[in-house]
């Protein structure tokens, strides 16, 4: 005669335990616990982390060499074709720039080129593919700090440090849907608050319908409430609309950073 | 001590592996192939009380050190690995041929489901099921990443289940090394 177990002796109870206990642990787990371990574990394995990212980035671009080479004759030809556009535009713009240079002094604006750069390899990433943080092999020893901004070439903002260990980094991506940037559109100044989307892009929300939304306008940081320098380059604006409950208006920004083929950032430790 | 120490070391061997190199390698890729199809080996190479001491630290060792919400693949692997030794043993499929296919297959299945309880339950909207929610949350599960997700598990599952059969048999030697010491 089969003898018939009891139910907390049986493996679906010991789950419904276990699944319990972890439960309480993520749901309550004290910050204090937890961020320890993570500092020792993060700094622990920055080695480790930093030969795994650079053979992948090795083994990616060794990848995407040969995946490109029959697209590299049309590639060619359009770079070719931009080039000799921005010889152009460059040539019209150096009088501007000029011009610039000389109302920002005046209007005591910080100049574009006037941060203190760390420069940073990218060590991991989201790995949700949400694309909504990365981790940098900068860290407190090197003078990071939480809230600083990063970015990528010569002033596109990419995110910024939302948690320092000793020799690492996170950077919280402007798509991570917790980002908040207030931002503002240079043709038609007007200001808005630039939120991540999960991964799917960026959307530049609570405009006032007083103000203009245009497609194709370049959004840069406003520089309200201080913690981002002003006129670093978020996107530009695509469609616009009104939110779902028509306050206010709203438009998707693209960014000119690819966010998953980011290598290497800069963090603005100062301003000049 | 020496069985402590390497396992710890593969833990976080593989931890790192998969967001230092993977997630670097293959952005677009939506889940921890590597750790889920980690849970799912170990379940079947050791059953399910006997994987729970890799599982869990592996688990929680990953959310830690990740910046998503601490507990996204702790609190899967748990039914994962439930699912994964109920199935086996209903089934009884033998750990090669087809049998393998099947597993890898239900691996795949396994980090379709770890995106949506990460969307759904740990992503700024818990449980809000408002429209715009909804379709905000699902847009992102595009058609694209999930499937390259799905067909990568098949050989990192393959792979997986190699190293982690290898890593075990080593263990059992070093362990019966420890029990009767030869002289």
């Amino acid at each position: 005669m089969a003898v018939r177990r009891k139910f907390t002796q049986t493996k679906l109870f010991r789950a419904l335990v276990i699944f319990g206990v972890l439960w309480v642990i993520v749901a309550f787990g004290p910050e204090w616990l937890l961020a320890p371990v993570r500092t020792s574990v993060m700094t622990v394995a920055w080695p480790l982390q930093k030969i795994f990212s650079v053979a992948a980035f090795e083994s990616a671009d060794t990848f995407r060499f040969f995946t490109s080479i029959g697209e590299l004759k049309g590639e060619n030809e359009r770079l070719e074709k931009e080039r000799l556009h921005l010889l152009v535009e460059n040539a019209q713009f150096s009088d501007v720039s000029k011009e610039n240079d000389e109302l920002r002094r005046e209007l005591g604006l910080l100049p574009r080129d006037q941060f203190a750069l760390k420069a940073a390899a990218v060590l991991g990433r989201d790995v949700s593919g949400l694309g909504n943080w990365l981790t940098i092999d900068q860290g407190s020893l090197q003078g990071i700090r939480k809230g600083m901004p990063v970015i990528v070439d010569k002033g596109v903002l990419i995110g910024k440090v939302e948690e320092v260990f000793p020799a690492s980094a996170h950077v919280m991506l402007l798509s991570n849907p917790d980002s908040l940037i207030s931002g503002i559109a240079l043709d038609t100044e007007a200001k808005g608050i630039v939120k991540g989307e999960y991964g799917l892009g960026l959307l530049f929300d609570m405009v006032l319908q007083s103000d203009t939304l245009k497609a194709s306008d370049t959004v840069v940081t406003s520089g309200l409430g201080g913690d981002m320098p002003t006129g670093l380059l978020i996107g530009t604006l695509q469609e616009t609309r009104f939110s779902s409950d028509r306050l206010f208006q709203q438009a998707s920004i693209v960014s000119p950073a690819r966010f998953d083929r980011v290598r290497y950032v800069f963090v603005i430790t100062d301003t000049l | 001590m020496k069985i402590f120490f390497l396992r710890s070391l593969f833990i976080l061997a593989l931890v790192f592996f998969e967001f230092s190199f993977f997630d670097v390698l293959a952005p677009s890729v939506s889940a921890p192939l590597i750790l889920i199809s980690s849970v799912v080996v170990w379940t079947l190479l050791s059953g399910f009380p006997g994987a729970l001491p890799m599982i869990i630290p592996l688990t929680i060792l990953f959310d830690l050190v990740s910046s998503g919400t601490l507990g996204t693949l702790t609190l899967y692997a748990i039914p994962l690995a439930y699912a994964t030794s109920f199935l086996s043993r209903r089934l009884l499929v033998e750990h090669r041929g087809m049998g393998m296919i099947l597993y890898a297959l239900c691996a795949a299945v396994s980090n379709f489901g770890y995106l949506v309880v990460s969307i759904l339950f740990f992503q700024g909207h818990p449980l809000s099921f408002t429209r715009e929610t909804l379709t905000t949350l699902f847009s992102a599960l595009s058609f694209a990443p999930l499937m390259l997700s799905m067909l990568l598990t098949l050989p990192l599952f393959a792979l997986a289940y190699a190293v982690i059969r290898r890593f075990e048999e080593r263990m059992g030697f070093i362990a019966q090394g420890e029990i009767l010491p030869m002289r």
